[in-house]
């Protein structure tokens, strides 16, 4: 949807698991059905209910219209996570949504993406439907987890993987250290318009950094678990 | 989602539209006074008198518009973004308008000043009309620091000036559905 009137509330709905995508030891995809009539803004979530629990997360619109993706880490620890890294296909989800503000500003400010880990999910949402020309930058440990790449560094002016782990295979685009290093010691002083998505930690430390560093400049976050 | 993002720690705030702003701004006062308004109805709905069913569904209907006057404010008259920080439609105004009229059908005329006070919905609906004025106060300055913005709150302000007497109008009407006789000011 590229309209600015996001839909909003918390309508109840209930689709089913079609496919699931391991992309990596912990981290997979999950595709579901797309309920007849719900429509969503790029970058917005859903709430997910199972046994009891609730859990955000962003959508990404599937490869057809009539699927919705889902990026989820499996955490040991967590419910909801281990139950739809396990649950069969075809299972039934609930979930209300969509929610959210958390959607592209088309500005003349120059954009920069900043997630980690599965932040990156509403990044990738926003490039499905055509937004381009922004700097990305994407803190991982390591090289593998790198999630939609494919599909975000064609769109982006700026790729910059920012590795915490071991070194990954050569590439000028790399930078080793955190997101907040790089915004830090890199990223040429101005104006942005910042998006942030990842880690409550990660979200304070940079928006730290842009009071300090980039005054003038716009900040929409996302926090994820 | 968590609720605290940390962001705020050092005394700087987001508005909706992405500006980063210190928190006593006047902007973050006038939002503020609204959430600080929407909380007090909130007391006054717990103390409203039993046979007030419809003045509850009243006070529900303006706590949902006073979150959007509250997402109106914070946001700059440069990002339109969502039907939820639009000003608010004068209809709204209306309603307030309506309610006051129905409820001052059947109260005594008023000829001289009364004291705020009486049964407990009532002190509320008093408190909830000085933050309601308060939060018109800053309001103005907000709209005066941003003239660009001036169009964007031609509903709220309209608004938070009715609802005001809405409050005052109600405070009376929840003393009078309890025999609770108000108090006049007497001049020394």
């Amino acid at each position: 949807m590229t309209s600015l009137d996001a839909p909003r509330g918390g309508h109840a709905h209930t689709s089913r698991i079609i496919h699931r995508l391991w992309l990596t030891d912990d981290t997979f995809t999950l595709d579901m059905e797309c309920p007849p009539g719900f429509h969503f803004h790029a970058g917005q979530r859903i709430r997910l209910t199972t046994g009891g629990k609730t859990r955000d997360y962003s959508l990404i619109p599937g490869d057809s219209s009539t699927l919705l993706t889902l990026l989820i880490r499996s955490v040991d620890s967590g419910v909801v996570s281990t139950h739809l890294s396990r649950c069969p296909m075809g299972t039934a989800l609930n979930f209300t949504g969509p929610g959210g503000h958390f959607i592209y500003r088309p500005a003349s400010r120059p954009a920069i993406f900043i997630a980690t880990g599965t932040g990156v999910a509403p990044f990738a949402a926003m490039c499905r439907t055509g937004v381009k020309g922004f700097v990305m930058l994407h803190g991982v440990r390591h090289f593998n987890d790198l999630y939609y790449r494919d599909l975000v560094e064609p769109a982006a002016d700026r790729y910059i993987p920012c590795l915490t782990g071991k070194p990954p295979p050569l590439s000028s685009s790399t930078f080793r250290g955190r997101v907040t290093m790089y915004l830090q010691h890199q990223l040429p002083a101005g104006p942005y318009d910042f998006y942030l998505a990842g880690r409550r930690e990660m979200i304070a430390d940079v928006i730290d950094i842009i009071d300090r560093q980039f005054p003038s400049s716009r900040v929409y976050s996302e926090i994820f678990f | 989602m968590k609720v605290y993002t940390g962001g705020g720690d050092r005394g700087q705030t987001s508005l909706f539209s992405g500006e980063r702003i210190s928190k006593d701004d006047v902007r973050v006062e006038a939002y503020g006074d609204v959430d600080e308004l929407n909380s007090l109805l909130g007391a006054i709905i717990t103390a409203l008198p039993s046979d007030s069913t419809g003045r509850l569904a009243e006070l529900h209907q303006i706590q949902g518009d006073l979150f959007r006057i509250g997402a109106c404010l914070a946001t700059s008259g440069e990002d339109p973004t969502f039907a939820t920080t639009r000003d608010l439609p004068i209809e709204h105004a209306h309603f307030l308008e309506k309610a006051i009229d129905q409820m001052d059908e059947s109260l005594p005329r008023l000829s001289q000043f009364i004291l705020p006070g009486g049964h407990p919905a009532a002190c509320w609906s008093h408190v909830a009309r000085c933050v309601c004025r308060r939060a018109e106060r800053h309001t103005v300055r907000t709209v005066r620091q941003s003239p660009s913005d001036g169009d964007m709150y031609t509903g709220t302000l309209t608004y938070l000036n009715r609802l005001s007497d809405y409050l005052f109008v109600l405070a009376r009407y929840c003393n009078q559905v309890t025999q609770t006789p108000d108090t006049p000011w007497e001049s020394a």
